[in-house]
C-alpha cells in the first residue's frame, strides 16, 4: 500500500492518495489534482465537512465517478455553504494570513456537495483485502471522522501533534470530543502513524504524549 | 425577541464572558478569546440568529462588541 500527499492551496490542507494494486482511494480532495489513467478509483472518504477538505468533492464524482462517503453529519452539513465554511472561507483566510491576503482565484464561497454513502456509527469495510475502520470522531466539526487501515490514521483536523484540537468552530463541541472521540483515539494502536489534514505525519504517540 | 438580548446571548456563549464584559472594550484586538476561529464562530451564530448575510468586508470589520450593533443596523436589525 502507498501513501500519497498532496497539500492544497487552501490553507495547505492535505489530500491523500491510498493506493493498492490499481487501485486508489483518495481522502478530502482538492481541486487541483490528476489521477494517471492507470489506476481505478474506488472512493473518495472525507474527514469532515469544512471547505478546505471537500472543494474537491465535485470534481471526483465529474471526473472519475467516484462515489463519495462520510457521515450523515458531514454529509448535511457540506450541503450548506455556511455550514462547510465556504462562505466563511475568504475571511478566515484574510484573518489568518492577513487582510491582504491572496485567495484562490477559484474559490467558490458558495460551494456545497453532498455524499453518495453515510454512515452513523463507527463501521469496517472491506478495500482490497484491507480491513478499513471508519471511525466517528465528532468535535472539531459535528461531522468529524477518521478512516484506519493497516497502522495507519487519516485524522482530518481531529489531532495533530503537539497541538490542542480546535474545538471552537461553528457546531464544534468539546463534550463530544471528550466523551465519544478521545477514549476511541486513545484505545487505537500507539503505534498508528497519523496523517493529518494539516502539516505533516506523525506517531499517534508522540500525541497521546502530549494529551 | 428582543435584539440586544439575543445579540448579548451569542457574545456570552462565543467567549464565555458574563454580561458585565460586554462593553467598549470588548474588541477583536482587546480580548484574548477573540480570535479568527471564535470571529467564524460569532458571525455564524449572529446570521443565524438574525437571518442576515454579511458581507466578506463587514465580517472582516465586524471588530468589536458596540461597532457589531452598528453593521447589524445596515442590515435591518433593529435594536
Amino acid at each position: 500500500m502507498k501513501i500519497r500527499r498532496i497539500r492544497s492551496d487552501l490553507l495547505a490542507s492535505n489530500m491523500y492518495l491510498v493506493a493498492e494494486d490499481s487501485g486508489v482511494l483518495l481522502i478530502d480532495p482538492c481541486r487541483a489534482f490528476d489521477l494517471p489513467e492507470t489506476v481505478r478509483p474506488d472512493f473518495v472518504f472525507l474527514t469532515h465537512e469544512h471547505y478546505d477538505h471537500i472543494s474537491g468533492v465535485n470534481l471526483c464524482r465529474d471526473r472519475y465517478g467516484m462515489p463519495v462517503i462520510c457521515t450523515a453529519r458531514c454529509d448535511e452539513r457540506m450541503g450548506n455553504s455556511r455550514t462547510n465554511m465556504a462562505r466563511y472561507f475568504e475571511a478566515f483566510c484574510r484573518m489568518q494570513v492577513g487582510l491582504d491576503a491572496e485567495v484562490p482565484a477559484d474559490f467558490e464561497p458558495n460551494y456545497v456537495c453532498r455524499a453518495d454513502e453515510t454512515f452513523e456509527a463507527d463501521k469496517e469495510i472491506s478495500w482490497r483485502g484491507h480491513r478499513v475502520r471508519l471511525l466517528l470522531l465528532p468535535g472539531h466539526s459535528p461531522g468529524s471522522s477518521g478512516l484506519w487501515i493497516d497502522g495507519h490514521l487519516f485524522s482530518g483536523d481531529s489531532i495533530f501533534a503537539r497541538q490542542e484540537t480546535v474545538l471552537r468552530f461553528p457546531g464544534g463541541s468539546a463534550v463530544d470530543w471528550e466523551k465519544i472521540s478521545l477514549p476511541k483515539l486513545c484505545a487505537l494502536p500507539p503505534d498508528t502513524i497519523v496523517y493529518p489534514g494539516h502539516f505533516d505525519p506523525f506517531p499517534l504517540k508522540e500525541w497521546m504524549a502530549y494529551l | 425577541m428582543n435584539a440586544l438580548n439575543e445579540y448579548n446571548r451569542i457574545f456570552r456563549e462565543t467567549f464565555g464572558v458574563s454580561e458585565d464584559a460586554l462593553n467598549e472594550d470588548f474588541t477583536f484586538n482587546g480580548v484574548a478569546v477573540w480570535d479568527s476561529v471564535a470571529h467564524m464562530s460569532l458571525i455564524s451564530s449572529l446570521e443565524d440568529a438574525f437571518d442576515v448575510m454579511f458581507d466578506v468586508d463587514d465580517i472582516l470589520h465586524y471588530g468589536s462588541y458596540f461597532h457589531g450593533i452598528e453593521i447589524l443596523k445596515h442590515y435591518g436589525v433593529e435594536f
